[in-house]
């Protein structure tokens, strides 16, 4: 299997000495490149065509959230996960909305890291699912729900919907499964055409998607498709 | 109290006073002499005069001046008083702040109670019932006035201060105060971190690096806590944002249309029954009573139609405030019918009251329309009057005085209230120009904040972490690489001041200067803010309370700038030979509303701590300044407290307490 390579980008030399440290432990990840600013991140993930960019929120000059919006505008298939220090609900709101696929702390601990970065990358697992919603749920200027089907959710069958239900609400693929009677496989066509479908880069997408349209008992786990 | 007494106005309205009694007092059929007409004129008009400054006063000179009347032999029902009493009740209701002047009503009604005055019971109860008016009235206007000086009041605070500045000001303060706090809370977690990394570096035993790991994201954690409470904190004392609501909610019965509206918004039922709009009924009511009250009383034979005309009269009053034309229109036709029909009109009150009323809201209504329609039925009731046979052409004069005062009040009322509208609107303006550039410069400088504070802590306890991090995750496999790591975190720590320079740029630092030097540039900045500091009697502070004194004078300063600018603010010290010292700080003398109950602050309370834990003591509060020359803003009613200041006195010890140790 080939290894989840991985570009580390932070302004201070320590951090990203000590992170590369904890990364080379694990077997499956290689870090690919280390950057000291958010441009210098893209053009990296860019030439190695990194899997996943750890990517400091607060660097100067090109800082974490213009070198993932510049990640995202060039189409990159590298999955940028912000780091930061405090998990100040704006900070991360703002990446999470720009296209980041996840935030951590800087003090997490390494085998935590490294989940995060496997769980990321196999984009099979919302990675922190009640923190992540929690954050969008504060956030997002909720549409006033809708009744029915949101607009922008009609051109899903309604077996999507219903996927695409269970995948704003934080659950994996196997939980999804476990919850609608598919198999683990036929989910993950379903999430991937969804995603597709919608545009979405990957699942924490879709959990802000679903709280803005105004989708009904997102958390709650009602079905707003089914009839009442 | 000098410009009350004598100003154009009151000169005006005792002048008018003192001819329209001249007038009937001359025509009157008792025909008394030329010295007699003088004197009661002037007696009338000089009771006038003094009901501005001193309406009670004016109100007993009134009881005086009537009894004369009646005592020269004019008869209660002459209409010569009539204008004077109004203005005198007006007077009372307008310029007293408490309900003692409802007093004035039987002071001037007192006379007619004297023996030989032949007065009627009926004429009593009017007269009663006209002076009561003409004091509810008062009360309206005052309450009016009072909604209006405050919008003035805000209008020049807000021209006063300087957002920008006062934005600047509370960042300054909160930025020190959060630096201060993070520097400790980043000095100590440092210093247990390197404990536990020397130790950990010698044993490399899980337990022991995952301690350094579970001290920093202790430390994080208390560093975001400080950076949400502030912003948490400080959103509840944002500046004056709910004057403006409170302006509004004062502004009821501005404008009828938005009544209106209000009511269509209700279900019918609902509406009907809200008390505040029971008083669309109240007039109705009113009337209706009176008519029952009169025809027992007067025990007269009312024709039917005569009857029917005062029930439709008084039904047409629930129409006003939706359409006041047709309130008037509905009354024109029903005393044109009267006319007609030659039946009597429905005697005296009710029927004055009720064209009074559908007069007045046709005219306060401003549209040409509803005022044509108030011409015309006040042009219906003079002829109808005038058509009379049983005398009602005597109380022609009385009725055209009556109709006429009563739409002069409601022009001016409803003149006042488009100008209202247009101050409020104003008001609104500058409130939102001025609460954008304060958000705009409070959320600039937290923003830079907050980034000093993540890299002050990323640069110190997040390296520190993750290094030691990393030596959990390699100490199995390579001990050494862990044992390296874990000296460096030692090394980090030993050197983390480097980072923290911008954070103890923003404390301050009082060995250097003197407290007062270091207020200087506070005190720069809060009169650019547009709020004069003067320095009273003033001692060095002993420097041990240096930086004390310092925050106390500073959140003081900065409380008189946003709470009551453009007033004046008085510093003193005296320090004792002891060594301790009282520091006051003096804003009584306000000279725009200050607003109540401007709120503490997070910057007060944190002194309160900041105070008791050097073992002083700390007053705070507002006070009424009873000495306050009356200026424009204050001048609003003889009696009325003046605007209230504020007073802050801190007490610093002699002997220094230890100063406690805060959760570092």
């Amino acid at each position: 299997m080939t290894p989840i390579t991985v570009v580390i980008a932070d302004d201070q030399d320590l951090i990203r000495a000590g992170l590369q440290a904890i990364l080379a432990t694990a077997p499956g990840i290689e870090v690919v490149g280390v950057a000291h600013d958010g441009g210098m991140a893209a053009a990296l993930a860019k030439r190695h065509r990194a899997d996943v960019v750890l990517m400091d929120i607060q660097m100067p000059g090109v800082d974490g959230l213009e070198g993932l919006a510049r990640i995202t505008k060039e189409g990159l298939s590298s999955k940028v996960l912000m780091l930061t220090m405090f998990d100040l609900d704006e900070y991360v709101y703002a990446s999470l909305r720009a296209g980041a696929s996840g935030f951590l702390l800087k003090t997490t601990p390494p085998d935590a890291l490294i989940r995060a970065i496997l769980a990321c990358h196999s984009g099979e697992v919302l990675f922190a699912p009640s923190v992540t919603r929690r954050l969008v749920e504060s956030f997002v200027a909720r549409a006033p729900a809708v009744e029915g089907i949101p607009v922008v959710l009609r051109n899903l069958t309604p077996r999507e919907l219903d996927v695409f239900t269970a995948l704003a609400r934080g659950l994996s693929n196997s939980e999804i499964g476990a919850e609608l009677y598919l198999g683990e496989t036929t989910v993950k066509t379903h999430v991937t055409r969804i995603l597709a479908k919608l545009g979405l880069r990957d699942r924490v997408q879709a959990v802000v998607l679903a709280y803005e349209c105004g989708l009904r008992q997102v958390g709650t786990g009602g079905n707003p498709g089914a009839p009442r | 109290m000098g410009g009350l007494w004598c100003s154009r106005e009151q000169g005006l309205l005792a002048t008018a006073a003192g001819l329209w009694t001249a007038c009937f007092l001359a025509a009157a059929p008792q025909d008394p002499p030329w010295w007699t007409v003088s004197c009661l004129a002037l007696a009338w008009a000089a009771a006038t005069w003094i009901s501005r400054p001193a309406p009670l006063l004016g109100a007993a000179l009134g009881g005086a001046a009537y009894a004369a009347t009646l005592g020269a032999g004019i008869p209660t029902e002459n209409p010569a008083p009539m204008v004077a009493s109004l203005l005198i009740v007006y007077s009372n209701g307008r310029f007293l702040a408490d309900a003692s002047g409802l007093l004035a009503v039987p002071l001037l009604l007192a006379a007619t109670a004297l023996p030989g005055a032949g007065a009627s019971p009926g004429g009593a109860v009017f007269g009663a019932f006209l002076y009561i008016a003409g004091y509810v009235f008062g009360r309206l206007v005052r309450r009016r006035f009072k909604a209006s000086a405050q919008v003035v009041a805000n209008t020049a605070r807000l021209g006063v201060q300087n957002p920008v500045q006062l934005a600047r000001m509370q960042v300054d303060a909160e930025t020190s105060a959060v630096a201060e706090e993070s520097l400790a809370v980043i000095g100590s977690s440092i210093d247990a971190m390197c404990r536990a990394a020397a130790h950990a570096a010698r044993t490399l035993q899980t337990a022991d690096i995952t301690r350094i790991t579970t001290l920093g994201t202790e430390a994080v954690g208390r560093l975001k806590t400080l950076l949400v409470d502030l912003r948490a904190g400080v959103k509840a004392t944002g500046p004056q944002e709910n004057t403006l609501d409170r302006c509004l909610s004062q502004k009821r019965g501005s404008s009828q249309k938005k009544q209106q509206e209000a009511l269509q918004k209700q279900p019918r039922i609902r509406q009907l029954l809200r008390p505040r709009t029971l008083t669309w009924l109240a007039p109705s009511l009113i009337v209706g009573g009176l008519l029952a009250v009169e025809t027992i009383m007067l025990a007269q034979k009312i024709a039917a139609i005569g009857l029917v005309t005062a029930l439709v009269v008084a039904a047409a009053l629930t129409l006003r405030e939706r359409n006041a034309t047709a309130t008037c229109a509905v009354i024109a036709a029903a005393l044109a019918l009267c006319a007609f029909t030659g039946t009597a009109l429905p005697e005296g009150l009710a029927l004055g009251i009720s064209c009074v009323v559908a007069v007045w809201c046709a005219i306060a209504d401003g549209r040409i329309l509803a005022r044509i329609g108030a011409a015309f039925l006040a042009a219906v009731l003079l002829l109808a009057l005038a058509a009379e046979s049983t005398g009602g052409a005597a109380n022609l004069p009385f009725n055209l005085a009556l109709l006429g005062f009563t739409a002069f009040a409601a022009h001016a009322w409803h003149v006042h209230g488009r100008a209202e509208q247009d101050a409020l609107t104003e008001m609104g303006q500058l409130q939102l120009r001025f609460t954008s550039s304060f958000d705009a410069t409070l959320a600039a400088g937290r923003l830079e904040l907050a980034r000093s504070v993540h890299d002050a802590a990323s640069h110190a306890v997040g390296a520190m972490v993750i290094q030691s991090n990393a030596a959990l995750a390699m100490h199995e496999r390579n001990p050494e690489a862990a044992r390296a790591a874990l000296e460096l975190v030692l090394d980090i720590g030993r050197s983390a001041g480097r980072g923290l320079t911008v954070l103890k740029a923003n404390t301050v630092e009082p060995p250097k200067r003197s407290a007062l030097q270091s207020l200087q540039s506070v005190m720069d900045q809060v009169a650019a803010a547009g709020t004069t500091v003067t320095l009273g009697h003033v001692n060095p502070v002993p420097q041990r309370h240096a930086a004390v004194a310092y925050r106390i004078m500073r959140e003081a300063l900065f409380n008189a700038a946003r709470h009551a600018p453009g007033s004046p603010v008085t510093i003193s010290i005296v320090t004792s030979s002891d060594g301790s010292c009282i520091i006051t700080v003096d804003n009584s003398r306000t000279t725009t509303a200050a607003t109540p109950g401007g709120g503490t602050g997070f910057g007060l309370q944190g002194l309160h701590e900041l105070v008791s834990s050097s073992g002083g003591t700390l007053r705070s509060g507002p006070v009424h300044d009873t000495a306050a020359p009356s200026t424009a803003a204050g001048r609003t009613a003889q009696g009325e407290a003046p605007a209230s200041g504020f007073q802050l006195v801190a007490v610093l010890p002699a002997e220094p307490e230890p100063l406690q140790q805060g959760d570092a």
